[in-house]
């Protein structure tokens, strides 16, 4: 089974008026936390691009977010805040915005309160490898008919705090990195399409694609995760048919998807 | 038809089924007096803490693996090695172990992967001998409902001879803290009977059920313990954290659940409800369910929450759980043959699952 591929974008950044397009949503006074402009503007992207989505409206799909570190540098600080509560009387208030911050379903949870999504807001969390596992939850709900249109965004956040804390694998990397991949899938045999695969190609096929192939102008800290993924997903729809496969850096777990480009 | 054929559970009320079962019949309050190392300068002093005797005594120190790790094993008590190699998890939970966080403030972690809540799926796979596909929800207390999203794709595209999905929580500072934050806890000083419904009373646990395809129990000579029979999920996406108050997503969900199953509301012999303690949701379920089954739906209805606690990430996983003993006939001599197995989530995550019997 596959699936269409209506459109897709990436952000790193949002206008700074990004909160004005969601009138009767959102308070545009209040900014849209800044780990989440990147997400929000792709997400907008492409769905405007796929003609699902135009401001004011609901996008009547469902969501599913990948989601690998992004979250957890304010649950550090969260944590960080109620510990000081200890020695300080009266203690001071705890932030419920930096608690909801630490959540990894917040990502979704504001893209529906700004986009709708009411069928569903799944947050996928398999580090790495949370894009593309996002798709398959997708490609499943297509193959049995639970529901047709799918958002799939991957958003990937490293701050300092998280860096500090999180080894030697972003010592060298510019901080803070902050990336947002969205696709609209629907049922629909159009290219460019694609489906599931098996990660490792039978013997006689051509070398499968490395995702992180398609990213070199990425620090190579951050190919291996979730929205880098997405990415190159992305920018495998402009080519011809591959296999794409993803292996994400921490447990070299690994996924694999059957990509016909328009190239 | 996807069939429920074991279940596995550790929470307030200890580890397994049967301790659950007793708490039940003896209508027994498992809540209690939190640790002051978890509570100091937080206004919440109760909840639904794992005894320590229902732990697994191993890895020492690690309360999420060492919680779960008895539900898992028990749920898989009658999967023999070869069928568990053909078998997955997929594990829904809010935060993971924030434990594992809360250590890494004091001292950087040996191995920082073990911080993610994937890690936890991954070592219970590992220490069970599950060798399917893998997935991990994070989304607040709806999550296990994902979890067996999947759970039932991978069995239904024949990825997976059988699944396990259920939920995890464990009780942290962390949590209590950003509920306090949200001021979404009971204020009540101490537990009480019948248990507060001002807010909130947070509980830790882990739930698991066992699915595979009810023809694929019946050739390995499993019992099913209930089917599933219909389900269906609506989000709200109107606030962070509060639900719409006319409850028109569950009433949605529990529609389509009840079609998908060919069911009337008429049909359905009782409901299991999670977080009805708090306000909001309770009104969720009263403006959902009134017009589905009557002013009298209550009658119906029961929540394993007001002696167990709240268990965030792991309530679906434990509602489904009790909804499966119900039909069963595990809580009384007249099972109900069809049972709706009722979950909410922050901000308006509405899941609503039918379960049957095997007869029904």
């Amino acid at each position: 089974m596959s699936a269409t591929v209506r459109a897709w974008a990436h952000a790193q950044e949002a206008p700074r008026e990004l909160e004005d397009r969601f009138a009767g949503r959102w308070d545009a006074k209040r900014a849209i936390h800044a780990d989440l402009r990147p997400l929000v503007e792709a997400v907008a992207q492409a769905t405007a691009a796929a003609g699902w989505w135009k401001e004011g409206a609901e996008v009547d799909a469902g969501l599913v977010v990948g989601v690998d570190l992004g979250g957890w540098g304010h649950a550090l600080r969260f944590g960080e805040a109620l510990a000081a509560r200890g020695g300080q009387n009266p203690p001071p208030p705890l932030r419920p915005s930096l608690f909801l911050a630490s959540l990894p379903s917040t990502p979704a949870a504001t893209l529906g309160l700004l986009f709708g999504f009411p069928r569903c807001q799944a947050t996928v969390n398999r580090l790495g490898l949370s894009g593309f596992a996002g798709i398959g939850y997708a490609l499943d709900a297509i193959a049995l008919e639970r529901c047709e249109r799918w958002v799939v965004a991957a958003s990937t956040v490293v701050d300092r705090t998280l860096a500090a804390r999180w080894g030697a694998a972003f010592a060298d990397a510019p901080l803070p990195f902050r990336l947002a991949t969205a696709l609209c899938l629907e049922a629909g045999a159009d290219l460019p399409r694609l489906a599931r695969a098996e990660a490792e190609p039978p013997s006689g096929a051509e070398d499968p694609t490395l995702t992180t192939g398609l990213l070199e102008d990425l620090p190579a800290s951050y190919r291996g995760l979730s929205a880098p993924s997405l990415l190159a997903l992305g920018r495998a729809l402009e080519g011809g048919r591959q296999l794409l496969v993803h292996r994400e850096p921490c447990w070299r777990e690994t996924a694999a998807l059957a990509v016909e480009g328009t190239g | 038809m996807i069939a429920v054929t074991g279940l596995g559970v550790v929470s307030a009320a200890g580890a397994g089924v049967a301790a659950h079962l007793a708490a039940a019949r003896e209508d027994r309050s498992c809540l209690g007096p939190l640790e002051e190392a978890l509570c100091a300068g937080l206004p919440v002093r109760f909840g639904g803490r794992v005894p320590d005797a229902a732990l697994s005594p191993a890895p020492p120190g690690d309360r999420a693996l060492r919680m779960a790790l008895p539900a898992l094993r028990e749920c898989l008590a009658n999967a023999p090695p070869a069928l568990r190699r053909a078998t997955g998890l997929c594990v829904g939970t809010g935060l993971g172990s924030m434990e594992r966080t809360e250590e890494a403030l004091s001292a950087p972690p040996a191995d920082s992967r073990r911080l993610h809540p994937h890690a936890i799926t991954r070592e219970l796979a590992e220490a069970t001998g599950l060798g399917g596909p893998l997935g991990t929800y994070t989304v607040t207390c709806a999550s296990a409902l994902f979890a067996l999203d999947q759970a039932c794709a991978e069995i239904a595209r024949g990825r997976a001879q059988a699944m396990v999905c259920g939920g995890l929580e464990t009780l942290s500072r962390t949590i209590l803290g950003g509920f306090c934050a949200l001021d979404a806890l009971s204020r009540s000083a101490k537990p009480s009977a019948p248990a507060p419904r001002d807010g909130i009373v947070l509980g830790e646990g882990a739930s698991f059920v066992h699915l595979e395809a009810l023809s694929h129990a019946q050739r390995r000579g499993a019992r099913p313990l209930a089917l599933l029979a219909g389900r269906d999920l609506r989000c709200d996406g109107r606030h962070m954290t509060t639900p719409d108050p006319e409850g028109r997503g569950m009433a949605l969900a529990a529609r389509a659940a009840l079609a998908e199953a060919g069911r009337t509301p008429t049909q359905v012999e009782a409901i299991t409800l999670t977080a009805d303690a708090s306000p909001a949701y309770a009104a969720v379920y009263e403006h959902a369910l009134s017009p589905l089954f009557g002013a009298a739906w209550r009658e119906r209805a029961s929540s394993w929450e007001p002696r167990l606690g709240h268990v965030l990430g792991a309530s679906g996983a434990l509602g489904l759980l009790h909804g499966a003993l119900l039909v069963d006939g595990s809580l009384g001599p007249a099972p109900p043959r069809s049972v709706l197995a009722l979950t909410v989530g922050f901000g308006g995550l509405n899941g609503a699952i039918l379960l049957e019997g095997v007869a029904a």
